[in-house]
């Protein structure tokens, strides 16, 4: 019976009144205006205009007469806020309204007119004309000037785009102490820029579609001919190509529609807001998706090690790089490990802590009424809504969440005797140990893979983090990335490519690129490059 | 697709809510317990004492002023008639668990050794998983409940203190401890005889008697007594036969080739009196036995490098060779004492010299293993003991007064 009431409810239609009808009439789909084409008659193509977007009050139309004289009717139609007005002002209608009128400039609205208009009336660089109606609607919509003139079976789409946007800042997600503070913003021609700034080579392509039917986004796939494999430009397009949904705001839309197993916890698709990150990524024969809206580009194909990467480590001396990249997969390890070892330790293992630690353990577990298990999870799951907190509160208030994380958490929960200091220390070099990837997402992953471990720790013991690891390392080692190994350099071993895993080699020892994403063209580099010692040298010499 | 993410998952539930966590022991219901102790009770039944940590008290950085009771140790005391029985009698006592992991020493009195033998006492401890090879096996004298209740200095827990010693026990090395697995193997070995450091307390001299103090011991600076590693027990086969003093330890020991470190006084060859001190750097002991003529031979080779710590008489290089003479005779003496008492009065091969016959003669020890004991006790032992002084430490000759 309340099924019923309910599915009545909810199929009930709404109410139709004469308002509602005549919006619904008014909706244009592509598909339909790529069937509609330019006509002669200026009144007709505006007030197709005027139905297709004119409802909307930031739509403008100009009506003006060409030259002083009264000749051609004309009309400019353009969003308000998406063009550079002191353009259009100056170098569209004047010379429209006012140049025409020379004795020698009358001419009347023909094929010669058509010349003329483009080769020395619109004093702007990025011009064409069209016939197709979707073409003018696009154009409108994404920022350009309609010019129709009466009697001429076509539009004049002019680049005119300009808009208020955020400058190029450095990225605040990925910080580095060395290296460019360039980030990319939300408006893919800067993002084209900022990349083609540091990649001047004619072999640098974008190609551009469209994805959304409603949003109609802008991606721009990026490549370097000769070194990005063929078969992954056309997969990386092909994917993309099948994705057919209303709307893309972020490159995790597209992310999750291209990704190689949507079940694993693992991202499969870097993203990075630093243009060197995706040059290098291009360099090494990867490819990028730059979206407009977002200043996050995606990089694919990619490995586990890929994620685990700064740029600063190649930036950085090699030996530095190298350590800091050590000190980062220790961190891995222990963000993932850590707390569920305690647990297994302590609840089934005690014979395997030495007796003084056991001892100093026992003491602050006294008196504590939870399982290490229990308290573990506890305190995993208030770091967890600290770190949320943090990053959704007010700047203004963001002290709060120290002072209460610092104070609450860290002593007064001991104090009462509701949690053991040690767990406390656990929690937290955990938590700090997972914020060292450089990967926000890839961190996150590792941080929620410890709950089930902690849970398997603490029933199955030692017994139970092995099963966990192992379960973990078979995903990893069939997951793919575009066709790319996830553990490539490591489980398709490939001795020459632990140059980035092992250790960051120096620039001069990297001659090759890494062979699972680049077969042919993978010299990189001369041969001989590393520094020669001058003492060195003399000596030779001197014999 | 579905099924891969799902079998795992279900796996988890299924791990997480069905198994439960029947192995599970918390951490605070543990009773860690660092030494035990078995000694004879009435009605020939063996008395057990356990040494559980008390963790409260042991916590660093948590303040236990104020607790009536800050001791950081409890002895539990049960009797049996086995080891076992003795041990789960305790839990009559205690609602902890208590686990032999971290057993450090396990002191058998005396008189248990002597009569009952370690094979039928202890093997509990060989057998049971938790009992660690590396834990202490020493002998004990007089009252093991008051040995393992000596307050130490600094309210150390006395097993510990005593597994503590016996790490520094090297610097003198005047007594020979065994760990459990060592003396194990020993014991089954048909070639060597086991022994054991012995423990006992004795007097603290450090306490100024006096004066006498009614105060109690927790309140006194200095405890009463102390705990003191004294000699080594010698065995033959699992029951103690006899003891070994300090300079007869210190001779095992050179005869076995376990010596670190430690100190050789010996007297001035110049026939003064005098006496010099040195300190052992380090020492090799190679044992060469020999068959003439259906006697056994043994050379015991001891090469031996010292440096001079107390010198009473001036030093040039020739007073060097001589006291390097002197320091080998003492070695030779040390050695002596230790081989006498075991071949005359114990009648029982500490030193291995089995396992250096059966090494060299493989086919004559098939004969000879079979009355050892009659065989070693036998055997004519000469020495061959090389000492080096390597230096003289910050000073040649002795300060003078002029």
């Amino acid at each position: 019976m309340l099924v019923k009431l309910l599915t009545r409810a909810f199929k009930r239609k709404p109410a139709v009144n004469a308002l509602s009808k005549q919006i619904e009439q008014r909706v244009y789909r592509s598909g339909d205006l790529n069937r509609i084409y330019v006509t002669a008659f200026l009144k007709d193509n505006l007030a197709l205009l005027k139905n297709i977007l004119g409802q909307s009050q930031d739509v403008i139309f100009r009506s003006f007469r060409l030259g002083q004289a009264e000749q051609a009717e004309a009309a400019i139609v353009y969003i308000e806020g998406m063009v550079d007005i002191n353009v259009l002002n100056n170098n569209i209608i004047r010379p429209l309204m006012t140049e025409l009128c020379h004795p020698g400039g009358k001419h009347a609205a023909g094929e010669s007119f058509r010349e003329l208009l483009t080769s020395s009336i619109l004093t702007v660089s990025n011009v064409h004309d069209t016939r197709v109606m979707h073409d003018v609607v696009a154009g409108i919509l994404y920022g350009d000037v309609i010019l129709l003139i009466n009697g001429l079976e076509q539009a004049w789409v002019i680049d005119l785009k300009k808009w208020n946007m955020r400058y190029v800042t450095e990225p605040s997600a990925e910080v580095v102490v060395r290296g460019p503070r360039e980030g990319f913003t939300e408006t893919l021609r800067t993002n084209t820029t900022l990349v083609r700034r540091k990649l001047r080579s004619p072999n640098l392509n974008f190609d551009f579609l469209n994805i959304g039917r409603v949003t109609a986004t802008e991606v721009s796939i990026a490549y370097i001919k000769g070194i990005a494999s063929p078969d992954l430009i056309a997969e990386v397009k092909n994917r993309l190509q099948r994705i057919d949904t209303d709307g893309v705001l972020e490159s995790g839309y597209l992310e999750e529609f291209i990704e190689d197993d949507p079940y694993s916890p693992f991202p499969q698709v870097l993203n990075t807001e630093r243009p060197d990150k995706v040059v290098a990524s291009l360099l090494e024969g990867r490819v990028a998706i730059l979206t407009d809206g977002t200043p996050f580009a995606l990089i694919v194909p990619v490995q586990l090690t890929a994620f685990m990467t700064s740029p600063e480590d190649y930036y950085e001396r090699y030996f530095i790089g190298t350590a800091i990249l050590w000190v980062r997969y220790i961190a891995m390890v222990t963000s993932l490990l850590l707390p569920s070892l305690y647990i297994a330790v302590i609840t089934f293992h005690q014979e395997m802590i030495p007796a003084r630690l056991l001892i100093s353990i026992t003491s602050y577990h006294q008196g504590v009424p939870f399982t290490a298990l229990v308290e573990t999870l506890l305190l995993e799951f208030v770091f967890e809504v600290m770190r949320e907190a943090s990053v959704r509160l007010p700047r203004q208030v963001g002290q709060t969440v120290t002072i209460a994380g610092a104070l609450v958490i860290g002593q007064s929960a001991v104090m009462a005797g509701l949690v053991s200091p040690l767990i406390v220390i656990l929690v937290a070099t955990t938590g700090l140990a997972s914020f060292t990837n450089p990967s926000y997402n890839f961190g996150i992953s590792m941080r929620l893979l410890r709950f089930p471990l902690m849970l398997l720790a603490g029933t199955l013991g030692l017994v139970g983090v092995i099963f966990g690891v192992l379960m973990i390392t078979i995903h990893l080692s069939g997951l793919r990335s575009f066709g790319l190994p996830y553990l490539s350099a490591l489980a398709p071993l490939h001795t020459g490519d632990l140059k980035d895993v092992l250790v960051r080699s120096p620039w001069w020892a990297m001659n090759y690129r890494p062979v699972d994403i680049v077969r042919r063209n993978r010299r990189r580099q001369a041969v001989g490059l590393k520094p020669v010692q001058v003492g060195a040298s003399r000596r030779k010499e001197g014999r | 697709m579905a099924r891969r993410v799902a079998l795992p998952l279900l796996a988890i539930f299924l791990i997480t809510t069905q198994l439960g966590c029947w192995d599970r022991l918390k951490v605070e219901e543990l009773g860690i317990v660092l030494g035990q102790g078995i000694e004879p009770a009435a009605g020939d039944k063996i008395r057990i004492i356990l040494q559980v940590v008390n963790p409260v008290a042991q916590a660093n950085g948590m303040t236990t002023k104020g607790l009536p009771y800050n001791k950081p140790y409890t002895n539990l005391v049960a009797e049996g008639d086995t080891l076992f029985e003795a041990i789960r009698k305790m839990s009559k006592l205690t609602g902890k668990r208590n686990i032999a992991t971290f057993i450090q020493v396990v002191i058998v009195s005396e008189d248990l050794a002597r009569e009952k033998g370690i094979r039928d006492l202890l093997d509990l401890v060989d057998r049971d998983p938790e009992y660690r090879r590396s834990l202490w096996l020493l002998i004990g004298r007089g009252d093991l409940a008051g040995l393992l209740d000596e307050p130490g200095q600094l309210n150390t827990i006395p097993s510990e203190r005593i597994r503590e010693i016996i790490e520094r026990g090297h610097q003198a090395s005047v007594y020979a401890p065994q760990r459990l697995g060592e003396f194990y193997k020993l014991m089954e070995s048909e070639s060597s005889q086991p022994f054991t450091a012995v423990v006992e307390t004795e007097p603290n001299l450090a306490v100024p008697w006096e004066k006498g103090h009614g105060l109690s011991d927790s309140d006194v600076p200095e405890p009463l007594r102390q705990i003191k590693l004294n000699g080594t027990a010698v065995f033959n086969q699992d029951k103690m036969v006899g003891w070994l003093n300090d300079k007869e330890s210190r001779g095992l020991l050179w005869l076995r080739g376990e010596i670190r470190e430690g100190y050789l006084k010996f007297p001035s060859p110049g026939g003064t009196g005098k006496l010099f001190t040195t300190e052992i750097l380090h020492s090799k002991t190679t044992l060469q036995p020999e068959i003439r003529g259906g006697d056994m031979h043994m050379t015991v080779k001891i090469k031996a490098e010292t440096y001079l710590e107390e010198s009473r008489e001036p030093i040039d290089v020739e007073t060097i060779k001589r006291l390097e003479a002197a320091q080998a005779v003492t070695i030779e003496e040390e050695a002596r004492a230790a081989l006498d008492k075991a071949q005359q009065e114990y009648r029982s091969d500490v030193f291995g010299f089995g396992e250096a016959v059966h090494r060299k003669y493989p086919r004559e020890w098939k004969e000879m293993k079979n009355n050892w004991p009659e065989k070693f006790s036998n055997i004519q032992v000469s020495f061959l003991v090389e000492t080096k002084i390597r230096h003289t430490a910050m000073i040649a000759s002795p300060a003078e007064s002029k």
